[in-house]
């Protein structure tokens, strides 16, 4: 390994440990492992037929949904908190360049949520198998693609962080997911002959500028493909990772630009 | 760069625009000099005067407005240079989730320091400034003065050439005061250079071989501490017994106070008139009991600076 490669590791090693230690992220962790166990008694509730609907759409929901969570709250607070109580100082201040120590964050929290997806993940395949529910090729290629866009809203969240205050960056990164999220509806709409874009066409251009902008976060969602029973072939799994990677390598050269020229005050 | 330079300032200055309005604020304005390999130098000004502000540039925290740094003959940029150089943060916070040994670790690492040689170091250290007896218990639950010696070891982690100390001896009891400053001439007698700022002006006058004073972001002196002090020392103080009231009143003239105490009379003179009344006194029959220099403290002499319109004499 490298010196800058072992610098990043250093500094992505002691977010994993941090995120490890905070209460809150654990706290997130342990309601969504709660929630995707407790899909087993929901499950219950319903019509025999559609109890295994029931925990294949909660484990999805909720890895997704815990994961979007705490990839906001990582990339906001983790990184805010670093420059309101200075511990970047003794940090910044090492042999370690600026950009280093945002990569070293960013593969931190990747790498805490890999973990995440992982462990609920496990969960959710244990309430599957005990609905009898066989864990299918598909499920896996949902959770890939739930990672690839985790890593897109935790690129988004440092960004966000490296210029803003916690509280608006939470609220942007989430605005992103939001209108990342409807990025295909934006499309279709500006290409219909009718509805918002045609009664209103002052706010065409703002919803070109959306759609070019902002990334489309539906094809990372496969969860009509799963409720349908059909299958996702390897190659929309393949270019939706790439278009992951695209969008992380933008946000993450931003933030480092940002970084770079920021004071330390 | 003079050879002996271990940090060279030029010319540096920091401008910041504050506020809504963009207000222009210059923190640091234009200040220039070096710090030399070995020794103990002071950087003292009052609250506010663009102390931190410079330790922040040197450290590359704060990108400079004009001038130039160059430590170690390169710019503080250059991962070379930084290498060479510990920190310590004015009132430092550390991630208080990690142990002094985790944390400690974690920067070892930055430098590049291979597990066992950190290992050895961070024992070492931490039992240098007194936490070894907590090295496993998390930073949560540690006072400011524990903090502030954890900060302390963390800047000695990759024993650095040049140590930066930004109001090290701020939070510590007495006997971490005392502690520190042992540590500091440690570091000295080691061959280490260290530069420190502070507002205590007791713990500049013990340790600094020279000083810069910064005021309002403009250095008012650069130089030797002992020629600093020299220069406040502007009047003698006698101490004579025997002395005849005629005699006293003759003396007047030449002193800025004559005070009665009891038997003996304490005169106040200028250091040029000095030797002159010593051989009056003398001759008049008098004893003389004391001749005592009256220096300034450093403290008289920064206030002075500080009033406004204040200079270094």
């Amino acid at each position: 390994m490298t010196g800058a490669a072992k610098r990043i590791a250093a500094v992505a090693f002691n977010t994993f440990k941090e995120a490890g230690r905070n209460r809150a992220f654990l706290g997130l962790m342990l309601g969504a492992l709660f929630m995707i166990l407790a899909s087993l008694l929901i499950s219950e509730m319903v019509v025999f037929d559609q109890r295994r609907r029931v925990v294949q759409d909660f484990g999805l929901f909720f890895i997704s949904a815990s994961g979007v969570v705490i990839s906001v709250i990582i990339g906001v607070v983790l990184v805010f908190k670093e420059l309101q109580r200075k511990t970047i100082y003794s940090v910044l201040s090492k042999p370690l360049h600026r950009h280093e120590f945002i990569l070293g964050r960013y593969a931190g929290m990747v790498l805490v949520l890999l973990t995440v997806v992982v462990v609920l993940t496990l969960a959710w395949t244990l309430v599957l198998h005990l609905r009898d529910v066989a864990f299918r090729l598909v499920f896996l290629k949902a959770v890939i693609l739930i990672a690839a866009e985790l890593s897109i809203v935790s690129a988004v969240a440092v960004l966000f962080s490296s210029f803003s205050s916690p509280v608006l960056s939470g609220i942007f990164t989430l605005g992103v997911f939001m209108v990342g999220r409807l990025v295909y509806l934006i499309e279709e709409l500006l290409l219909a002959g009718k509805g918002l874009f045609v009664s209103a066409p002052q706010l065409r251009p703002l919803g070109k500028a959306a759609a070019a902008i902002f990334p489309d976060l539906s094809m990372f969602d496969i969860s009509r493909e799963i409720l349908l029973e059909m299958d996702v072939p390897w190659t929309w799994v393949a270019q939706s990772v790439g278009y992951a990677a695209s969008y992380v390598v933008i946000l993450i050269t931003l933030a480092m630009l940002v970084f770079r020229s920021r004071d330390f005050v | 760069m003079p050879d002996d330079s271990v940090l060279l300032v030029q010319d540096l200055a920091k401008t910041f625009k504050v506020g809504f309005a963009r207000k222009v604020v210059d923190a640091v304005r234009g200040i220039s000099f070096d710090v030399k390999r070995g020794e103990i130098f002071g950087f003292l000004g009052p609250n506010g005067a663009g102390k931190t502000t410079t330790i922040k540039m040197l450290m590359d925290l704060i990108r400079p407005t004009a001038g130039s740094i160059r430590l170690f003959g390169l710019s503080p940029r250059d991962m070379t240079s930084r290498r060479r150089v510990g920190y310590l943060p004015e009132q430092p916070y550390f991630y208080d989730y990690l142990t002094p040994v985790e944390l400690m670790h974690f920067f070892g690492s930055i430098y590049g320091m291979d597990r066992a040689a950190r290992a050895g170091r961070i024992d070492k250290l931490l039992r240098l400034v007194g936490v070894a007896y907590v090295r496993d218990r998390s930073l949560r639950s540690f006072s400011k003065g524990m903090v502030q010696r954890v900060g302390l070891a963390q800047s000695l982690i990759a024993d650095p050439d040049l140590v930066v100390l930004d109001e090290p001896l701020s939070g510590l009891d007495p006997i971490g005061r005392r502690e520190f400053k042992d540590i500091i001439l440690g570091l000295k007698s080691a061959g280490k250079t260290v530069f420190f700022s502070s507002h205590i002006l007791a713990d500049i006058e013990l340790l600094c071989d020279r000083i810069a004073i910064i005021d309002k972001g403009k250095l008012r002196y650069v130089g030797p501490l002992r020629e600093f002090v020299l220069a406040g020392q502007k009047e003698v103080e006698l101490i004579a017994s025997g002395v005849a009231p005629e005699q006293a009143e003759a003396l007047a003239g030449r002193c800025v106070k004559v005070e009665t105490l009891g038997a003996q009379v304490k005169l106040v003179t200028s250091r040029e008139a000095a030797p002159g009344v010593v051989s009056d006194l003398v001759q008049g029959g008098a004893t003389v009991e004391s001749v005592v220099p009256r220096s300034e403290t450093l403290e008289d002499i920064f206030v002075r600076m500080a009033a406004p319109g204040g200079e270094a004499k």
